[in-house]
């Protein structure tokens, strides 16, 4: 049979308790905390965790964190068993965000054999003291620290969110014969244009079998006939009184009915609403037996109790009964609320009476509509539940500290990666979330309880975004708060300091920082208002960061990211955000209130830079959030003036006209819900007139954008030719990858391609140039006939594609920044004897594989060789780019090498310009020019013998420090960034003149 | 009370309703778009306000002008439009007042029907001042404009009215209520009529038009006119029922039944039919067809008669 030939270390994989019994990942305390139960083996809690579906084994394996669209799903299998049972994939895969398996295999290289993979190696060998295999803890933390933490975030997760619903009380007592006052119930009705409906509503009262009540039908200003109609109704019924009402709120209206109620008790019959005849004497006998404050017919979904209510479940007074002293005594509806007011007088009554939910029969309850993007009342009510302003208001904060406040999104990756990155000394991370998921909620609160500084607080209830984060403002320790939307990602370098620090200058309430978007395109740099359009624009949006880093800080109308920044105490002056807004334009409204209430205005910082994922709003959110902010714009003086005309000139922009662009729910549909969004149309300054002449360059790189492309060579190559623009008076972009179909790149005069990876397609209207600085062999006739002018790191490769193509392509080799590489960098001969600077890009290096060969001592900075040499032999995984000219200076022998096809067609290497112009001792692979280039500051070796001979001591065939250093002296003065800079703006402006 | 006459007469039967209406209201105005005698116009005038039109727009347009005249009209208790297209069987209209008063209801008539779509027959309609004050009531007013097609007039106004009230949430009631026997006969006169206005089915899709016709909601007006002799329980014959005997239910017998039993409310009729008979010929959609030989044995139980 099939399982008799299976090895010993093999497993059988038939049960899958009993392979999580055998592969460790149970924790029985853990499961049980889960479950609300206690069990009396690891098989039992295995059993129960299979059973239960949703259910983690152990601290350490959270199936919901390794994706969704895992196999086991399609297999029906259950994730431990997909686990351990996959086992080339297993080894790779984290189950845990705290599971690091290189970190575990780098430790122990048996666990790759292990039966059950990494995990359960990591278990089996830990013990409670071993610190958790991950790098993403700022300290270490032991294994029963944090499985402490998981069982406890376990517990209360099971302590708020798994709750039994109250029992309903049945059956009816009987009626007592005498009440005490008569008539015994008011039936409150409210009514505002719904004439239609109120013969079939007072109809069913009339049906009623308990006929000792008194409607108060109120009015509320109809503009149908509502009112006649309830005025007829009466004219039949002595029991009915209506009362005609100006236009005005429910409350109001509600607030009225209870006035001329003169009932014990009080029932709420909206229009559009019937009851079952027994109803009212039902809810009457309940109550006259109980002596409950509020009787509710709790079947169904409605709240019955206290918690339920907090918790958010619908709230039905129709079919309630409450005694009219406790609604008189927590002061009737709440007339300043414009909706919602039922939850509100529900959560106000229920504070000192918990409600009796009873078993009486209803009618189904009409269906609650779907909530839209508009003014969020049901929240407006809970966040008074949740949030106490004024604790707050009396609360000390540190000024030591920045906290940040994020509610959390739906995807535990985001929270990790905030977890992970921000609590460091001085801030703070307050995470709120808003009734998650269990693996979440649990995963999210358990890692918190192990990072200092980090806190999880849990809102039962469903909030909005903003009440979310205003429940973690109200608990803020630090003096400085930074309110984060999940869409935000973690900053890459830190910015809370930057944006504390502008918060201290005088006037300034509100600081944004600068958003762009995946691409690195900016997405908003604040809101700007017209004078006649009380919805804003988002800032800058569309254009590059440059732009916005040239404008500089600025004032700005108000801000409209998902990341803001205030002091505490001010945003508990404020009462943090609205909570009528759902998501967005939340900060926006906060900004205008703090102008307003003189708490400060609000400027960008474009120096701090956060990506969004998201685009800002999808339309739905924008139109509704609009219309909760029109009534804001509209309500007080007008947003600051708008000063952006002024502050796009300083990037080199004018505004030629402003417009009004329709953002719709459907853009093809024309009567979809839509508004008209302010826009600046812009043009471009033109400075080629100018002395100098002053150009917008679009730098297009091959580098991704974010924290992926940061490393690459084009992007230091880019920044230090951007900066040597930019010293000569050139506005310049550095476009990576992503951001390459950016619109606003109309804008600008000249698109400058630093050819790496990618062919990039011309932009008609610019002056389109291409520089060829690597990858000689991707190059096409075609590609470079598209370009107006074409450079090339190669004098020989120029000169032939010139001579075989037909268009001209010029020479211009690369260069070095003059900044970080020349001779002053260090004392020659002071460093490592032999070294390279370089990343492997996944190849044994020629340079690198001749230097070991021949046994030097070599020393290697650089990502990526661990697998070719050992580790001890690789000195750093990298050194920053301004760094690497004091090592060129100090080495004995700086080595080089090229890619084949640049080495083939002699594109001589940058780090061959950065070298010599330390003044550096180079040996390198062969390529044409070296010795007319770099006068022997370069020598070439084409085998090991050749290498070994040069890299020993004193290096004869190099010239002498002080030669070396007048040929540094030459190489600087002829292939810096600036000369290249020089010779670009050169040719580009009278290419474009030529045109004119 | 609209009224029109092609002599520019006040005939015995309008003479008599004038005069039930007069002693049972505080204002009675009357909107005639007949060239009165003066005969006519003085005896008028001395039980009711007169108000004397062009004769265009039909009843609706008086009832309109007529309300105009009136003043202000939530002063009353009531308000009825009504016309001078029936007899009224009884001497005085307080019972129906008296009997309506106890009904909880919006607005009234003598008798509602569904063609088309439920509605008060507009010949009488009394409106509560909850009603005349409403939007629904006085947009209705202001908005009418004269029509002359009478078809128009129905489906626009007198439909339209009911049907105006009834979306504002006004609800309605008749004086006459519907028996279960007043259905059965009703239902056995709608298919009786229906095979006079078609000639016998012969093919599927004639017996479906056939099936539908004979199904179609009654005008109780001519359906059930005969229970004005059930002691006045529908208090009125429609002088169209009379004239045109429009369902072939022997209206001939029913105006001699009516002239024996209410010998003073029908006084003049047989007169006024005859004399006015060349002015009001048989309408054209009205016309039936002589009666199947098969159905004659049908005839005595579905025809009018004294349904005591």
């Amino acid at each position: 049979m099939r399982g008799e030939r299976r090895r010993p270390s093999q497993v059988r994989l038939d049960d899958a308790a009993e392979v999580m019994v055998a592969s460790g990942l149970v924790d029985v305390d853990y499961v049980a905390a889960q479950l609300g139960t206690t069990f009396g083996s690891p098989l039992e809690a295995a059993r129960a965790v299979v059973e239960a579906g949703d259910v983690s084994p152990h601290p350490l394996f959270e199936a919901q964190w390794i994706g969704r669209r895992r196999s086991w799903q399609r297999a029906g299998q259950h994730p431990v068993l997909w686990y351990v049972a996959e086992r080339r994939r297993r080894n790779r895969i984290a189950p845990h965000p705290l599971v690091d398996p290189r970190i575990i295999f780098a430790a122990y290289p048996e666990a790759r054999h292990h039966p059950y993979g990494a995990l359960s190696y990591w278990l089996s060998a830990s013990g409670p003291g071993t610190p958790l295999p991950t790098r993403i803890l700022p300290r270490k933390v032991s294994w029963a620290t944090y499985r402490a933490a998981a069982v406890q975030a376990a517990t209360q997760w099971r302590e708020e969110v798994v709750r039994e619903r109250p029992q309903l009380v049945g059956p009816t007592p009987a009626l007592p014969t005498t009440l005490g006052t008569s008539p015994a119930v008011t039936v409150v009705m409210a009514a505002q244009d719904a004439g239609p409906l109120v013969h079939q509503t007072v109809a069913s009262l009339q049906a009623q079998t308990f006929t000792d009540w008194h409607l108060v039908a109120v009015d509320r200003g109809s503009g149908d006939d509502t009112a006649a109609v309830l005025q007829g109704v009466a004219a039949f019924d002595d029991r009915i009184t209506v009362v005609r009402e100006s236009r005005c709120g429910a409350a109001r209206a509600l607030n009225v009915a209870l006035e001329h109620g003169t009932a014990e008790h009080v029932a709420f019959l909206p229009l559009g609403r019937e009851w079952l005849p027994d109803m009212l004497g039902d809810l009457l006998a309940h109550a006259h037996h109980s002596g409950a404050a509020a009787v509710v017919a709790g079947a169904g979904a409605v709240a019955r109790s206290r918690h339920e209510l907090l918790g958010g479940r619908p709230v039905d007074l129709a079919t309630a009964l409450l005694r009219r002293d406790a609604v008189k005594d927590v002061g009737g509806f709440d007339e300043g609320l414009d909706g919602a007011v039922e939850r509100d007088l529900v959560l106000r009554l229920t504070r000192d009476h918990e409600p009796l939910a009873v078993d009486v029969p209803v009618l189904r309850r009409p269906e609650t509509p779907q909530p839209g993007f508009a003014d969020d009342r049901d929240s407006v009510v809970l966040e008074r539940q949740l949030v106490d302003w004024d604790a707050a208001a009396t609360r000390e904060t540190d000024e030591a500290v920045v906290s940040h406040v994020m509610p959390l999104g739906p995807e535990p990756r985001r929270t990790v990666e905030w977890l992970g990155s921000v609590p460091r000394e001085g801030s703070e991370l307050v995470l709120v979330g808003v009734r998650m998921r269990r693996a979440h909620h649990v995963l999210a609160a358990s890692i918190a309880a192990v990072i200092p500084g980090a806190r999880f607080v849990s809102v039962p209830a469903p909030v909005s975004m903003s009440v979310a984060t205003n429940v973690g403002v109200a608990q803020a320790t630090g003096s400085t708060v930074v309110l984060v939307r999940p869409e935000a990602m973690p900053p890459r370098q830190p910015i809370a300091e930057r944006l504390a620090a502008a918060l201290r200058e005088p006037g300034v309430g509100v600081v944004q920082p600068l958003v762009v978007d995946l691409d690195g395109v900016v997405l908003s740099a604040g809101a700007r208002f017209t004078s006649d359009n009380p919805h804003p624009e988002l800032f800058l949006a569309g254009l590059p960061t440059s732009d916005a880093v040239r404008i500089g800080t600025c004032d700005i109308a108000a801000p409209a990211a998902p990341v803001v920044a205030l002091r505490t105490e001010a945003a508990v002056a404020l009462r943090g955000l609205d909570a009528r807004y759902h998501s967005v334009l939340g900060e926006t409204d906060l900004g205008l209130r703090a102008q307003r209430g003189g708490l400060g205005g609000s400027i960008l910082v474009p120096d701090a830079v956060i990506t969004s994922r998201t685009p800002y709003a999808e339309p739905e959110q924008l139109i509704g959030a609009m219309a909760s902010l029109r009534s804001t714009v509209l309500a007080g003086p007008p947003p600051p003036a708008d000063r952006s005309r002024d502050q796009l000139r300083t990037a080199g922009l004018e505004v030629t006209d402003e417009r009004n662009r329709r953002v719709a729910a459907d853009p093809d549909d024309r009567a979809a819900p839509s508004v008209l969004v302010p826009e600046l149309v812009l043009r471009a300054v033109e400075g080629i007139r100018e002395s100098p002449p002053r150009l917008r360059w679009a730098v297009d790189i091959a580098a991704p954008a974010a924290q992926r492309g940061d490393r690459w060579g084009d992007t230091y190559f880019a920044r230090s030719l951007a900066d040597a623009l930019e010293r000569r008076g050139q506005h310049v972009a550095i476009d990576r990858r992503d951001a390459r179909q950016r619109d606003s790149r109309d804008h600008d005069d000249v698109l400058l391609v630093l050819r790496g990876l990618d062919r990039v397609t011309p932009r008609p209207g610019l002056l389109n140039v291409e520089w060829i600085i690597s990858h000689p062999d991707m190059i096409t006739p075609d590609e470079v006939a598209g370009f107006d002018l074409v450079y090339a790191a190669s004098t020989s490769w120029s000169a032939r594609v010139s001579r075989e193509w037909g268009t001209p392509v010029t020479s211009l080799l690369q260069c070095t920044d003059t900044r970080w590489f020349h001779p002053d960098r260090a004392e020659p001969d002071t460093g490592p004897a032999l070294l390279f600077v370089g990343n492997s890009r996944g190849i044994y290096r020629y340079a690198v594989r001749s230097a070991l060969a021949i046994g030097a001592d070599l020393t290697l900075h650089g990502n990526d060789w661990t697998d070719f040499v050992e580790r001890d032999q690789i000195a750093s995984g990298g050194v920053d780019n301004r760094e690497v000219g004091a090592l060129y200076a100090s080495a004995g022998i700086v080595l080089n090498d090229h890619h084949l096809d640049m080495r083939r067609d002699s594109f001589a290497s940058n780090r061959l310009f950065d070298a010599a112009a330390c003044g550096a001792r180079i040996l390198s692979d062969r390529i044409d020019g070296l010795e007319e280039i770099f006068s022997g500051l370069v020598l070439p070796f084409d085998d090991e013998h050749e290498l070994a001979r040069l890299v020993e001591p004193p290096y004869d065939a190099f010239p002498d420090n002080a030669a070396r250093r007048e040929i540094a002296t030459r190489i600087i003065a002829e292939h810096s960034f600036d000369k290249r800079a020089e010779t670009l703006i050169d040719d580009a402006v009278r290419a474009l003149l030529a045109r004119r | 009370m609209a009224h029109y006459d092609v002599a520019g007469e006040l005939r015995p039967h309008v003479r008599g309703q004038v005069e039930a209406l007069a002693a049972s209201v505080d204002t009675l105005l009357v909107c005639t778009t007949a060239s009165l005698q003066d005969s006519a116009r003085a005896w008028l005038a001395e039980r009711a306000v007169l108000v004397e039109r062009a004769n265009y727009g039909y009843d609706f347009f008086s009832y309109k002008v007529g309300l105009d005249a009136a003043g202000d009209l939530t002063a009353y208790d009531e308000v009825v439009v009504c016309n001078d297209t029936y007899v009224f069987a009884l001497d005085s209209y307080e019972p129906v007042f008296a009997e309506m008063a106890t009904r909880p209801c919006d607005f009234w008539g003598l008798t509602g029907a569904e063609r088309v779509a439920p509605h008060i027959q507009s010949f009488f309609i009394a409106f509560r001042p909850w009603v005349v004050g409403s939007r629904a009531f006085t947009t209705f007013w202001e908005e009418m404009e004269p029509i002359s097609k009478r078809r128009q007039v129905i489906r626009r106004y007198e439909v339209g009215m009911s049907r105006r009230l009834y979306e504002a949430g006004f609800v309605s009631d008749t004086y006459f209520v519907e028996t279960p026997e007043d259905r059965r006969i009703a239902r056995e006169r709608m298919r009786w009529w229906a095979a006079h206005r078609s000639h016998f089915p012969r093919t599927r899709a004639e017996v479906r038009e056939w099936r539908e016709r004979a199904n179609e909601p009654w005008n109780p007006a001519r359906s059930l006119a005969d229970r004005v002799l059930d002691d006045a329980r529908l208090p009125y014959v429609k002088i169209d029922t009379l004239r045109y005997d429009p369902y072939n239910l022997d209206a001939k017998r029913l105006l001699e039944l009516c002239e024996r039993r209410y010998p003073e409310r029908f006084e003049g009729v047989r007169e006024f039919l005859e004399e006015t008979a060349q002015y009001y010929p048989l309408r054209d959609t009205e016309r039936l067809l002589p009666t199947p030989l098969a159905l004659e044995p049908l005839f005595p139980r579905v025809r009018y008669s004294d349904a005591r």
